[in-house]
């Protein structure tokens, strides 16, 4: 349980060390990407908890989550309207929703164990 | 959890984290140092004490104004004002002016003469350049050609001629009539300015200082268009104006 941990700080450690830099006008689509990111890691996270884990629709909806989230906001700054706050309007929602029922299974999990 | 999805999980946190990484990399800006040692940062407040007198300055001398208008009777205001207006209109170069400066002229230099092409006119690029190094020496009024450049005063190509205030600039030799506080001082530095040099060898042109006690401008002639200005309308009080 402790190598997705493991396998994130990973990734941050060769995210710094590479010193890869991206361009001002794109990191738009760099942050929202991280968000789609976090709303697909914690749902998953929910779905593992509720025991309805699917590995195919975890990834898969990794990667199509952060397409879509950066095509959107690309397709908003080409229309001139910020689609971009509305990727993020929707993945903080769903991040806020997902968080929550996560803690409350965590509590009732946590719960039924101590009156065991 | 089955061994696959633990990788599966793992990979996409890695791919996570390199994301977060970079775009925390991206949003850190490098720190700016000031670099500045300290005979330059003395120069800075010495400049900014320069802009702070010269400030206190003009409020002073708008103060003086006010008071002037304050204490006068109401018929010597119209006074003050017409005083005001004219002192306004000398200094935006609505009036003749008189004073020491130098007389600058532009003729076609020797070597024209073999090469047997006449120089048509100076081109307007030229000209700038020589103004803003006039007033760069500190002068306080130019003319060219008997055209008295103000602020908004346009120098132009048009069809191959260069226009000033809308007139065209008639033929070489051309007289740039300047007025300075420190005369001699600007003519020893047009004297050994660069863009005598260099310039106006290069267009084949001779740049002749010559200093007069006494110098007369022509005042601008045209009229003056402002778009953007408009009178304040006059506020109302309850009692009239105290």
């Amino acid at each position: 349980m402790w190598l997705p941990v493991l396998g994130l700080l990973i990734g941050v450690f060769l995210g710094l060390l590479t010193d890869i830099r991206i361009p001002d006008e794109y990191s738009n689509y760099l942050s929202i990407a991280v968000l789609a990111a976090f709303d697909t890691l914690f749902g998953g996270i929910r779905a593992h908890l509720q025991n309805t884990y699917d590995d195919k629709v975890f990834v898969t909806g990794f990667f199509s989550n952060i397409l879509l989230a950066a095509s959107l906001s690309f397709l908003g700054v080409h229309l001139g309207v910020d689609l971009y706050l509305a990727a993020v309007f929707a993945f903080g929602v769903r991040l806020f929703n997902n968080i929550a029922v996560i803690r409350r299974i965590l509590l009732s999990k946590w719960s039924t164990s101590r009156e065991k | 959890m089955r061994n696959k999805n633990i990788a599966t999980l793992t990979i996409i946190t890695a791919i996570l984290g390199f994301m977060m990484a970079i775009q925390f990399q991206t949003i850190k800006e490098p720190v700016v140092r000031d670099t500045r040692d300290i005979w330059e940062i003395r120069e800075d407040i010495e400049h900014e004490q320069q802009t702070i007198t010269d400030l206190y300055k003009e409020i002073r001398t708008k103060e003086e104004a006010l008071r002037k208008y304050e204490e006068a009777p109401y018929y010597s205001k119209y006074e003050g004002i017409t005083e005001q207006l004219e002192e306004l209109k000398k200094k935006i170069g609505l009036t003749e002016l008189k004073g020491t400066g130098i007389i600058l002229t532009i003729s076609p230099s020797f070597n024209q003469s073999t090469i047997g092409q006449p120089y048509k006119t100076v081109p307007p690029d030229l000209l700038i350049r020589l103004i803003n190094e006039l007033y760069r020496y500190k002068a306080s009024a130019v003319a060219i050609d008997n055209e008295r450049i103000i602020v908004t005063s346009p120098i132009r190509d048009v069809n191959g001629k260069t226009y000033i205030n809308n007139t065209p600039l008639g033929p070489l030799p051309i007289e740039i009539k300047v007025i300075a506080e420190d005369a001699e001082k600007l003519h020893n530095q047009m004297q050994v300015s660069q863009l005598v040099d260099e310039f106006f060898a290069l267009e084949n042109l001779e740049l002749t200082s010559t200093l007069q006690q006494e110098v007369t401008l022509p005042a601008y002639d045209e009229v003056l268009r402002n778009k953007y200005m408009q009178p304040v309308e006059p506020v109302n009080t309850v009692k009239g104006n105290s």
